[in-house]
């Protein structure tokens, strides 16, 4: 028998003097609160605060076997409370079914980044580059119902067509509706018994998203505004009877214009589909914020979109919203100031869309380290205080942790001195935030100490190699290439693929305040060219923008090895009512390209785990994690409580995604989103043998 | 630790070895060391059509000047395979291991091309044998 255990909240009334204790917080910075100068600001949304409380909901997702959200509950905790699957058992996990997933667009999709939501006896998820949408028997794998978008230009424009996150599901009248965004930012809603788009929702179901975020220049004969690219991966989230939509901009590597269209984030009645308010990323004059734009590059640049999917606590009304990078992601020279709301946490009423808190994470972006996960709430009590909690796992290896309701770090985050760049025209930020705990969970920045290490010689050709760049620690600015002082760019480590992303990102949970946070050892080059030399070195057309960069990568170590020392990747279990990590292990076993390599031959070569993010789950008593993109097609089963490694079962393709659990039937279900090369896109459900 | 068998279709038990073939970076077979990057082991046409795919494939994400350089000089005294390995389980990213087994082959006739390594007579295989006996040989290598 399976309990399905509460999560212990505050009460409102708790949750309501947290508040208020906040707020005083807020109008006595401590000088690590972010929004200074906000309190005034903070005090105006109180009254909405009080009005959300009033509505009531306990935040909700997993209760009964279910997976209602992309991240399980609304809070995106990735926690399942199920344990029918245990140590003693899982050894014995099979295949129940498996569902195919690779034909849902022109081409056979070999990478499946959709993550089901289960509701009631049915599943929902995306598949394919048309981001088709199905309805699945979470028993048998069988496919009740598919639709999707017909085909149109902006679809076939669409910089993500084969991203898709999953759905969001609401209800209405007692009636369930799925939500999807679709690869052209269309948003559609659709009844979940049948697959038929809800007549009376926008039209004829549909919702155009290219409409409705402001007076930009506008292309009616794409219906798409001019500058830029805006569509979105993620699923919207709702909360009470809104529904919240972000977005995602084309890679900011080495854009063409630095005009682009802010990723506003917009709330919409789940009923009608009518626009009900548009918090503006990029402050508007007269808008808190605004002054973080020094100049006038807040008329026509853009980005900062709200990419990864979003959380929301229905009980205090607020939705969380992580944020990217303003355009573009390694220079900001025409964009001087902190620049608002670009890579911080933004806590919205979601019901009105007035700022109850934010936190910048980076001042002045020149590193992509935009927000790359889903924040995940989590009740903790930390110094005999309970806190209700927001934690946010970022590129730079640092976890974020607040008091949701308040905005105020639950341990002092440092404004400290960070190098400066010296790439003309820019002005980085003097400071960047530090959090003081937890302490990061990957390596942060370039020294000798973190190369390859194997033997004293691959050592020594890593310095080599590593030497024409510039080293320092995590905030060192991009450089130039070819600059006069002999280098050709700085080293950014994490870096663009390293630290959390969405594909690992964290699971946390809501019994012990244990997050696990799926991290990989990366690092970027970041080396900036002139805007007019883009044609040149890039391909295509030059930029208007003074400089650009050569894209995110890095480069390898010696005779193809990575450039760093191993763990390549890591599983980190921290507890966040002490924020100090109670263990962590490498991501998997050592790869054949390291026991194989000639060079490494004879020498005690540790598990260095994959290059990698692992795609991880959280049960009751368990962790389990798939290795993730291009890795072995293995499922890991881990001690949540140790980190000891029980078991790994074998998989028909590698991991794509975060994975999900349900009961139904009385069995309790995994499924997986596995492809890789040879196999393509497929649901895997693992479950016990019937009758077990 | 050690598990009774179990009845999953493809699945099978604790501690399993991953049973693919394993493919050394290097070629084992000495007469292998003969063939190097700078043998003429592509043709120019081959790494026409390999710019041709970058282009299309990869300038997402890989400016053009990328290929050129360290991506490459570092895998020297790796064998081709180790490279073309990477490339197909993890690229592009929008899609991996959806070019087809020749364009992938062809984008590594251009690079091998932008680094001033020789075309030759004969195209690059496409065969992963052939491939592990080609190793990379930066050009100016003394």
């Amino acid at each position: 028998m399976t309990e399905f255990p509460r999560v212990a909240r505050l009460s409102t009334a708790a949750a309501t003097l947290v508040l208020v204790a906040g707020l005083q917080a807020c109008e006595a910075p401590s000088g690590t609160a972010q929004g200074d100068g906000g309190s005034g600001d903070a005090a105006q949304t109180a009254p909405a605060m009080a009005s959300s409380e009033a509505a009531g909901g306990a935040r909700t997702g997993t209760e009964d076997g279910e997976w209602r959200y992309w991240g399980g509950d609304e809070g995106s905790s990735r926690y399942s409370p199920l344990d029918q699957i245990d140590g003693d058992n899982a050894m014995d996990l099979e295949i129940a079914w498996r569902w195919w997933g690779a034909n849902y667009g022109p081409q056979v999709d070999y990478i499946y980044r959709g993550t089901p939501i289960k509701v009631g006896d049915r599943l929902y998820n995306v598949a394919g580059s048309r981001r088709a949408v199905v309805s699945i028997d979470p028993e048998t794998g069988e496919t009740l119902w598919m639709w999707r978008m017909r085909d149109n230009p902006r679809w076939a424009a669409s910089t993500r067509q084969n991203y898709g996150k999953g759905v969001a599901y609401g209800e209405v009248d007692g009636r369930g509706r799925i939500l999807v965004i679709t690869p052209g930012y269309y948003m559609a809603a659709l009844d979940a018994e049948t697959g038929r788009p809800i007549e009376s929702f926008g039209e004829d179901g549909i919702v155009d998203l290219h409409r409705g975020l402001g007076d930009y220049p506008f292309d009616p004969e794409m219906g798409v505004y001019e500058s830029g690219d805006i569509t979105s991966s993620s699923p919207p989230i709702i909360v009470g009877d809104v529904i919240v939509v972000g977005n995602s901009h084309d890679r900011g590597y080495y854009p063409e214009k630095k005009e682009n269209i802010p990723g506003h984030v917009r709330g919409y009645d789940l009923r009608t589909g009518e626009q009900k308010w548009i918090f503006h990323v990029l402050p508007q004059p007269g808008e808190f914020g605004h002054d973080t734009w020094e100049n006038d590059a807040w008329t026509y640049t853009g980005n900062i979109s709200a990419w990864a999917p979003l959380s929301a606590d229905s009980e205090l009304g607020i939705v969380y919203i992580p944020t990217d990078t303003p355009t573009n992601d390694y220079f900001g020279g025409f964009r001087p100031g902190d620049n608002l709301y670009g890579t911080s946490l933004i806590a919205l009423n979601a019901d009105t869309g007035e700022r109850v808190w934010h936190f910048q994470m980076v001042h002045h972006d020149v590193w992509n380290m935009d927000n790359p996960d889903a924040p995940h709430l989590v009740d903790i009590t930390v110094d005999g205080e309970e806190i209700p909690a927001v934690a946010a796992v970022t590129k730079q290896g640092f976890t974020y942790v607040f008091n949701r309701a308040t905005g105020e770090p639950v341990w002092p985050i440092e404004e400290l001195p960070v190098p400066q760049s010296d790439v003309p025209t820019e002005q980085s930020s003097p400071t960047q935030p530090h959090p003081t705990k937890p302490a990061p969970f990957e390596m942060q920045g370039m020294q000798e100490d973190h190369l390859i290490d194997f033997t004293p010689d691959l050592r020594a050709q890593a310095i080599e190699i590593a030497s024409q760049y510039r080293w320092g620690p995590v905030f060192t600015p991009p450089s130039l290439w070819e600059d006069e002082d002999g280098t050709n760019g700085a080293f950014v480590v994490p870096g663009a693929n390293g630290g959390a992303n969405i594909p690992g990102g964290a699971a946390v949970d809501p019994e012990t305040g244990m997050l696990y946070v799926a991290s990989q050892r990366g690092h970027s080059v970041i080396s900036l060219i002139p805007g007019d030399q883009r044609s040149e070195v890039v391909g295509g057309e030059d930029s208007n923008m003074e400089y650009v960069s050569r894209g995110p990568g890095g480069i390898r170590g010696p005779q193809g090895l990575p450039l760093l020392k191993p763990p390549y990747g890591s599983i980190t279990a921290i507890d966040l009512n002490t924020g100090e990590h109670a263990w962590q292990i490498p991501n998997g076993d050592t790869p054949a390209s390291i026991t194989e390599h000639p060079a490494l031959q004879g020498l005690d070569i540790p598990r260095t785990g994959k290059n990698a993010h692992a795609n991880i789950l959280v049960t009751r008593t368990l962790l389990f994690y798939g290795e993730g993109r291009g890795q072995e097609p293995l499922l890991h089963v881990v001690d949540k409580a140790t980190g000891e490694e029980l078991y790994t079962i074998d998989l028909p393709a590698t991991t794509n995604t975060a994975p999900m659990s349900y009961m139904h039937g009385g069995r309790q279900y995994i499924i997986l989103s596995v492809a890789g090369a040879g196999e393509p896109a497929q649901l895997v459900a693992l479950a016990l043998p019937e009758g077990y | 630790m050690s598990g009774r068998a179990t009845r999953g279709f493809l699945l099978a038990l604790v501690g399993v070895v991953f049973a693919a073939p394993i493919d050394p970076l290097r070629a084992q077979d000495p007469e292998a060391e003969a063939r190097s990057t700078l043998d003429g082991v592509y043709t120019a046409e081959q790494a026409e059509r390999g710019r041709q795919s970058y282009m299309k494939a990869c300038t997402e994400c890989h400016a053009l000047a990328w290929a050129v350089g360290d991506v490459v000089r570092s895998w020297e005294g790796a064998s081709l395979y180790g490279f073309f390995d990477v490339m197909t389980r993890t690229m592009p990213e929008s899609n991996p291991g959806s070019l087809r087994r020749r364009e992938y082959v062809d984008i590594i006739a251009y690079m091998l091309q932008v680094n001033g390594m020789p075309p030759g007579e004969q195209a690059l295989s496409t065969g992963s044998s052939r491939l592990r006996q080609i190793i990379f040989r930066w050009s100016d290598t003394p």
